[in-house]
């Protein structure tokens, strides 16, 4: 069933590709290639489940070297193409009602076929059983979101962004490249069984491999420091391609870790330090930046780095417990780490494709022109609030329930040894301190973007979403909620996922788990209470008032004259902590104050910077740019560069003897 | 027979305990400035006219308004149900300390969001330092329940709150119930991060957030911050009172949260609101309490 689903994906992206001058036609081939591609690969995915045969599926050979285009669906790969192919199918189809209504988008030839390949491509990253197939596919992947990324090429910001990408990606890669050739030459196989039978458990090279791999799987993913290409790419991509790049795209990366965990068996303990810290570093900074953006998808953006901190604290837990060799711990930490990649692939597409929805209609990404959009977008304002709620860590949506379930790994950490309770009473403060700043930074955008007035004119004249975009969101809101609520089939596939990662018996994993389970399911129905009670009182409230409403201004302390340009704003709402945390911050402000009894103009602007791109790589590598133009304008004879080449021999041979 | 009973108990003080509390609190304040003051149970008496009133509604407010007293009260009496209020609580399992900790922030949520919705600057104002300080009050909370979780041995209230004899454990005990004390003024916007009692919008938070509701969603409100107060010196009561043998575990609780009452009106009869950029400074020494306490557990 997966060659069924690469092949309809990879078809649909070539027909697409030469019918993309009659855009009826690529536009028909689009929709049915990936609702074919999909469904066959989700049949896939529950026939793994169903009739795990645990078998690689060869399909034929493969002239390169020690390479075989071998897929197998184990539980791990099955929870990860399942995320691949719910998130790409409902942004795909929201994507064809997105792509009708944006002009630049509509005379794009290539925005279908790379979608359809960049779908295609992630589906094979997760089922590769390959090195090679690996590295070839993950190759395919960057460049076809390269490709999309840059789409609207005629603005020059997206251009940059595009090349920061790339450069990134390809700093990932070349990570990858290196990762993969050191475990292939103590393996002496590139297939990831061989690698795993072959692998000592004692845990050797393992620092060189986890520098390897927090670079090449931690820059996809997206961990702080190696972020810096988030914020700038998903706000140039268009919004479904964005909502695919953030659901999913980073989880490949988190998907690259848990198979690297899988394959080496056991981790040091080092491993565990360094994911907790980066977990927390990339958790309550990229909030606090959230906070301080105005721009709504640079805002996701930061909420990205901030949702992969929490995975990485669940994945950091989980080394842990691989570590100390305490198996319900490692358990508890991945299943944590596994059901926040799904949740947060759900809520943040979710509120990607809600962005593209309300950027069509606004024109412009400011938050601060916004306002009023749930009486002028109901169903878009009404969907998002589900993703803003659920991504806060909100009962009784999803994102509760995985963050929940890092608590406990954290809270079963506490009785180890002094530096694993230090590290489980770290992640126990930073996952509060996380979850209350995104409640913060989640008011804030809906509040200003949704609520109260209206601040301009496009906002007033706002009309909608077609039904074409807002069914996808629907159906991403309703799993939100349906995790939240009932989490069971969620949790039972989280374990097979985290059974395969931590090498135990799926029985074994269940009942280490089923405690855990029980209790999120008590949480859901908790949740089926507040409900229940919600209705009731608000049958109540109905009962009382009795009809005896009327309506007035909003209360303006007797200012009877209020205007929408009066509202708070959003970076007035966010200034008492991004006040508090100006040391981290650093944001730029412009302001022009009033002045004398009759002032003119006056006005006042805040730009945050990204602390590592424009604080420190951006100087650098301008100082090592005109460093080098300082060098050209100083040697520009032959003499002084074979000068030059000749010194450098000199210093190679007297290293060499 | 006595599941009945056991649950018109918990009824009944989900029902009444809030205003009688409220109701405390202003007569320990009116005796410590020498006034007669108000009767314990105005509190209710407000509650109950407001349930019989009608409402005005902002020509800008949406469903989102109308939500949030509801859905706030709806989190508030779920919450209830976790917290041990007569001898056992409803609904117990470990972990539901975190569960108790979020429902206030789905609580917060949609208060939030209702203020904003009636695009008045001053609802914005209260919103923004609401989200803010509670961020910081988080943490303190959280950390400090994760200490008493790790001496219960799991993450569930009724054994982490469990009256086992006092302060015999001292130093982390004080710790956390300094730190969760000062949460519980923070959290119910008492004295002295918010007052109450003051009637200028630019100072408020709480209140002013509910600025435009009126009616039953104001009784609403009102009820479901007395509930919180409630809840959360309920846990507190249960850390530091012995069960009295002849007042049975709902009326020594009852007779905590009374003694709590005093004491918080001491608090705010004694000293003024602090300035608004002092109260994050407040809530991280809360923080490093919360921690120490936890590190001294953990040793």
């Amino acid at each position: 069933m997966l060659s069924v689903c690469l092949t309809f994906l990879l078809l649909g992206a070539l027909i697409s590709a030469i019918a993309c001058r009659r855009p009826g036609i690529a536009s028909a081939v689009f929709i049915a290639s990936l609702v074919t591609g999909c469904l066959a690969g989700l049949a896939a995915v529950a026939k793994s489940i169903w009739a795990p045969t645990g078998s690689l599926d060869t399909f034929g050979e493969w002239s390169l070297p020690s390479a075989r285009l071998a897929f197998s669906l184990d539980g791990l790969s099955a929870f990860f193409l399942l995320i691949v192919l719910v998130v790409c199918l409902l942004s795909g189809l929201y994507g064809e009602g997105y792509i009708r209504r944006s002009e630049g988008l509509a005379r794009s030839k290539s925005v279908r076929p790379l979608f359809l390949l960049f779908t295609a491509s992630m589906a094979a990253v997760v089922c590769a059983k390959n090195a090679v197939l690996f590295l070839f596919a993950w190759e395919v992947m960057a460049l076809a979101s390269f490709f999309l990324v840059v789409v609207e090429d005629e603005h020059a910001e997206v251009r940059r962004a595009g090349f920061l990408y790339l450069a990134c990606t390809h700093t990932a890669t070349l990570a990858l490249l290196l990762l993969f050739s050191v475990l292939g030459h103590a393996a002496g196989t590139l297939d990831f069984d061989g690698i795993r039978s072959v692998m000592p458990s004692d845990g050797k090279q393992s620092g060189l491999l986890l520098a390897l791999a927090f670079i090449g799987f931690g820059m996809k993913a997206g961990i702080a420091p190696l972020h810096v290409w988030l914020q700038e790419a998903h706000p140039a991509a268009p919004s479904h391609a964005s909502a695919v790049m953030s659901g999913v795209l980073l989880k490949v990366g988190i998907y690259g870790f848990l198979r690297l965990i899988w394959m080496l068996r056991s981790v040091p303990d080092f491993w565990a330090v360094v994911l907790i810290l980066a977990g927390l570093v990339s958790g309550v900074g990229g909030v606090l930046f959230a906070l301080a953006q105005h721009d709504l998808k640079r805002l996701l953006a930061y909420h990205s780095v901030e949702n992969i901190g929490i995975i990485a604290l669940g994945l950091g837990l989980g080394c842990l417990g691989l570590s100390r060799h305490r198996p319900e711990l490692a358990l508890l930490g991945f299943a944590g780490a596994i059901l926040h990649t799904l949740n947060h692939a759900l809520f943040k597409s979710l509120l990607f494709l809600g962005s593209g929805a309300f950027y069509q209609a606004l024109g412009t990404r400011n938050i601060e022109a916004g306002g009023g959009l749930l009486r002028a977008m109901p169903w878009t304002s009404a969907l998002s609030l589900v993703a803003a709620a659920a991504i806060s860590g909100i009962p009784p949506l999803n994102g509760f329930i995985s963050e929940w379930l890092v608590y406990m790994a954290s809270a079963s950490a506490l009785p180890l040894d002094s530096g694993g309770a230090t590290l489980a009473a770290a992640s126990i403060g930073g996952l509060a301190l996380i979850g209350g700043l995104a409640l913060a930074c989640f008011t804030k955008a809906y509040g200003t973007l949704c609520l109260g007035a209206p601040r301009t004119d496009a906002a007033r004249a706002a009309q909608d979403a077609p039904a074409a975009m807002i069914l996808p969101m629907a159906a991403l809101a309703a799993l939100c909620a349906f995790i939240g609520l009932y989490p069971v089939p969620a949790l039972s596939l989280v374990e097979r996922a985290a059974a395969v990662v931590c090498d135990v018996p799926l029985d074994s994993a269940r009942l280490a788990l089923a405690g855990s389970a029980m209790n999120a399911r008590r949480i859901g129905l908790i949740g089926f209470g507040v409900i229940a009670v919600g209705g009731a009182l608000a049958l109540v409230r109905l009962v009382l008032l009795g009809g005896r409403v009327s309506l007035g201004r909003t209360w303006g302390c007797g200012f009877t004259a209020p205007t929408p340009r009066m509202q708070y704003t959003a970076s007035s709402f966010a200034q008492p902590l991004t006040g508090a945390f100006e040391l981290v911050l650093g944001t730029h402000m412009r302001h022009q104050s009033p002045v004398g009894y009759w002032p003119g103009q006056a006005e006042f602007s805040t730009h945050t910077d990204d602390r590592v791109l424009d604080g420190f790589l951006r100087p650098v590598s301008s100082a090592i740019v005109s460093l080098l133009a300082w060098a050209k304008r100083r040697r520009s004879r032959l003499q002084h560069y074979m000068l030059a080449v000749a010194l450098f021999l000199l210093v190679l041979l007297a290293w060499k003897l | 027979m006595e599941t009945l009973k056991f649950i018109a108990s918990y009824l009944t003080i989900v029902l009444l305990a809030p205003p009688v509390m409220l109701g405390i609190i202003n007569k320990t304040k009116a005796a410590v400035a020498g006034r007669k003051g108000p009767p314990v149970l105005q509190p209710l008496h407000d509650t109950i006219k407001l349930l019989g009133k009608g409402a005005v509604y902002s020509e800008t407010t949406t469903w989102m308004f109308r939500l949030g007293p509801v859905v706030s009260l709806a989190a508030v009496i779920a919450a209830a149900s976790l917290v041990p209020l007569a001898g056992a609580p409803l609904v117990s399992f470990n972990g539901d300390a975190i569960l108790f900790a979020y429902l206030f922030a789905l609580g917060r949520f949609v208060t939030v969001t209702a203020a904003l919705d009636t695009g008045s600057s001053f609802e914005g104002m209260g919103a923004s330092r609401e989200v803010a300080f509670s961020s910081l009050a988080e943490p303190a909370l959280i950390l400090a329940f994760a200490g008493l979780a790790y001496r219960a041995g799991e993450f569930s209230l009724v054994r982490m709150f469990a009256p086992h004899g006092g302060l015999n454990s001292a130093a982390s005990t004080i710790l956390a119930l300094g730190s969760l004390f000062v949460v519980l003024l923070a959290e119910n916007s008492r004295i002295p991060v918010d007052d109450p009692n003051t009637h200028l919008e630019l100072t408020m938070i709480h209140e002013v957030m509910v600025l435009d509701h009126g009616g039953p969603d104001l009784a609403f409100i009102l009820h479901g911050a007395g509930l919180k107060l409630v809840l959360m010196a309920g846990l507190l009561v249960r850390l530091i009172l012995p069960e009295l043998p002849m007042l049975g575990s709902a009326g020594s609780l009852l007779l905590g949260l009374a003694a709590a009452a005093v004491l918080i009106g001491l608090v705010e009869s004694s000293m003024a609101r602090l300035r608004l950029v002092r109260v994050p400074q407040l809530l991280v020494a809360a923080i490093c309490a919360a921690t120490f306490g936890l590190i001294l557990t953990l040793r």
